[in-house]
């Protein structure tokens, strides 16, 4: 079975479904993804990749967030097809 | 209630005309404020932190929860006030319904003021407003902070809590998992929204310049030597206008007055000692002023995204960068600033850091010393002035510091594994309200001006009858201050001060700015016979040695000269370890580096 993507390895400008939240992040702060909307089901645009290994900036559920590597590299996602969630994609 | 940057601090500014400040930060506001309502004293309004949600994570969250916990059991508190972004109605939902089910436990009045309706209105968006109080089931009305709009009707709802509280009681439950209110939350939002994305546009075309790969970091560097330059130039007039006032309100008074006693303390201990304070009123008013602008814009969090890789070598991280910052206007709203950081270690090394900020209590120090050193002029026909880069070089002596410490504490503590991840809200790009940060300004330099009447008046006072007796004026080397000087002179005499310097530094640290005034009222004292003239000339007249300035500048930037700051240290860490420890530490860091200072100028 291939090995799930990470956020972490979503490209600049392209879209995905975040699958599952790791088990290793510490679970007040698994909570609080949760509740600012970084869950399963959720569509999430990478906006912005930053130089050096940075943090990123990703779109989800209608906020903008910068997500270092710690937590991106904890979260799958399944990358979408092209044009299925174009609609959640704020002129990037 | 409300969640960060949903606009809640600027409605409570607005509706109460309180001094307080907003921020577009996540959970800057961390003290809990009141205030009443400006057509109506009787009511008062309670403005808490920002949250995103009833069960906390951070320090400040948790003191905010705990007090609204309190809070809503108390009779006094007759409704609670939802503040939601109408921008972001998602998230602001998800909090709602926490709160709203709180307060339906508890039959307390709720209602919720829906902010930000104004960028609603201007984007043409067909927002019901009713629609959203069917699916809260509790009063629902449309508000705009930054326009003034709906406050009618706030004022109407919070009358009508205090009369008929039971109108106002919810009369939906949203109990159940996390999951299933984010749902609901985003079901009701797809309904009564569904072109959300439209909003974040011009954010993100704005995040696509300030977070550029290159140009965003050049516009950071950019706008942090805008930060410090201003404070030297744009301040000059202002400084050189209060020390003209100062001077000619002086000579006409001391005209005026009988030779003598009270003429020899209005001009040296009134006029010398306050007056040479007060000067700096306007570097710091510049300096709050725009960090403040930063900080409303909502450009803070991107600096602190930039800042986040480069901190994390010296074991910090992004989100210590507003601390550190707002260090720089005065230490202690920045160690309570620091609580906004999630990982316990992190917040630790950040707050014991934090006094190697230079505050702006350090300005008056830095000004006078960089004036009297450092010659007017610069590159570019004077827009990059020399006496600015000399800020600048202060400045940074202490960040490197900082960092350098932080780096070794970090690495001394790398076995605790408590380091929480980093993830961190942007908030929309706001043009800040005038009103908030006129405010801040204001009071901030009010603030300093109280200090300056109060806590350096009585030092210059002390310190001008010690120099002034036993045998008056012109013999201060016979005076009662000059044998306390001169019992320390030994510890100055390596660094080439005299115990002129040597008292200004004792005094110092009860509060750097003091170390001005006492500076003042001593050469007022030696040249009773002058003029009034500025401390600058005054020093620039004794011929200060560049070496002994600098030492002198190098201690100020590394002495933790402030007792307010270790006070606030022990009730944050709750023991006096950490702040003992700083003092001890610093103080002797500060000697070390000063003496090298003195004795490395004269071999460049």
């Amino acid at each position: 079975m291939e090995v799930m993507k990470k956020l972490w390895d979503l490209r600049e400008k392209s879209e995905a479904v975040i699958r599952s939240l790791d088990s290793s992040i510490i679970s007040s702060q698994y909570q609080r993804l949760v509740e600012l909307g970084i869950r399963d089901g959720e569509s999430v645009v990478c906006l912005k990749v930053s130089p050096f290994g940075g943090p990123r900036v990703y779109q989800v559920c209608g906020s903008v967030f910068s997500i270092a590597r710690d937590v991106a590299s904890r979260i799958s996602i399944d990358e979408a097809q092209p044009n299925s969630f174009s609609g959640l994609v704020a002129n990037v | 209630m409300g969640n960060p940057n949903s606009g809640k601090t600027l409605l409570f500014n607005q509706l109460t005309g309180l001094k307080r400040k907003v921020a577009n930060f996540p959970g800057v506001t961390v003290e809990i404020t009141s205030g009443s309502y400006f057509e109506d004293p009787e009511l008062e309004i309670v403005d808490f932190p920002g949250v995103y949600s009833l069960h906390p994570l951070t320090q400040d969250e948790k003191i905010a929860v705990e007090n609204f916990d309190k809070f809503i059991h108390h009779d006094q508190i007759t409704a609670v006030v939802c503040v939601l972004d109408a921008t972001r109605l998602q998230r602001s939902l998800y909090l709602a319904f926490q709160v709203i089910e709180k307060c339906r436990q508890n039959n307390k009045a709720v209602f919720v003021a829906l902010n930000m309706m104004d960028e609603i209105i201007l984007r043409k968006i067909d927002l019901r407003i009713e629609k959203i109080e069917e699916a809260l089931g509790v009063k629902t009305i449309g508000v705009s902070a930054r326009r003034s709009l709906g406050f009618a009707d706030f004022k109407e709802l919070a009358t009508q809590a205090k009369n008929n509280p039971e109108n106002l009681h919810a009369k939906l439950s949203f109990e159940g998992s996390v999951a299933s209110l984010k749902d609901k939350a985003k079901k009701i939002e797809s309904e009564l929204f569904p072109n959300i994305s439209l909003i974040l546009k011009s954010q993100n075309r704005l995040d696509r310049l300030f977070l550029s790969n290159w140009l965003g970091g050049a516009l950071f560097l950019l706008t942090m030597l805008f930060l410090f330059q201003s404070i030297f130039t744009w301040a000059t007039p202002m400084i050189d206008f209060i020390d003209m006032c100062i001077s000619t309100t002086g000579s006409w008074v001391v005209e005026r007055l009988p030779e003598g006693f009270v003429s020899h303390f209005v001009e040296d201990a009134l006029f010398g000692g306050v007056g040479s304070f007060l000067v700096f009123v306007p570097q710091i008013a510049v300096l709050t002023l725009i960090i403040g602008f930063l900080e409303d814009s909502g450009y803070l969090v991107r600096a602190a995204i930039i800042c986040h890789k480069p901190l994390s070598f010296f074991g910090l991280s992004g989100k210590s960068f507003i601390p550190l910052l707002s260090g720089h206007a005065c230490a202690i709203p920045a160690i309570f600033a620091s609580r906004t950081i999630e990982s316990p270690l992190k917040r630790k090394i950040t707050m014991a850091v934090l006094p190697l900020m230079s505050c702006s209590a350090r300005l008056p120090v830095y000004g006078l010393f960089v004036a009297v050193l450092i010659p007017s002029g610069g590159f570019f026909g004077g827009l990059v002035g020399y006496q600015g880069l000399a800020f600048l070089a202060c400045y940074l002596t202490g960040i490197v510091v900082a960092l350098l410490i932080s780096a070794m504490l970090s690495k001394w503590a790398k076995n605790t594994p408590d380091d929480v991840p980093f993830v961190l809200e942007l908030p929309p790009y706001r043009w800040p309200h005038w009103k908030p940060l006129w405010r801040k300004v204001s009071s901030d330099s009010w603030a300093f001006i109280q200090k300056a009447g109060g806590v350096i008046f009585a030092v210059t006072m002390v310190i001008w009858f010690l120099g002034y007796f036993p045998n008056g004026a012109d013999h201060l080397d016979t005076s009662f201050l000059s044998y306390l000087g001169k019992a320390i002179e030994p510890v100055l005499s390596p660094l080439g001060l005299d115990w002129k310097f040597g008292v200004a530094i004792l005094t110092s640290f009860l509060a750097r700015e003091v170390f001005v005034g006492t500076l003042g009222t001593l050469y007022g004292l030696e040249n009773a016979e002058d003029d009034i003239v500025g401390l600058t000339q005054t020093l620039h007249d004794h011929q200060l040695s560049l070496a002994a300035g600098l030492a002198l500048l190098m201690f100020f930037v590394i002495a933790p000269q402030c007792i307010s700051t270790l006070a606030v240290l022990k009730k944050e860490t709750g023991g006096w370890k950490m702040p003992i420890q700083i003092f001890v530490g610093y103080t002797i860091l500060a000697y070390a580096l000063a003496l090298m200072v003195y004795h490395l100028v004269p071999l460049l």
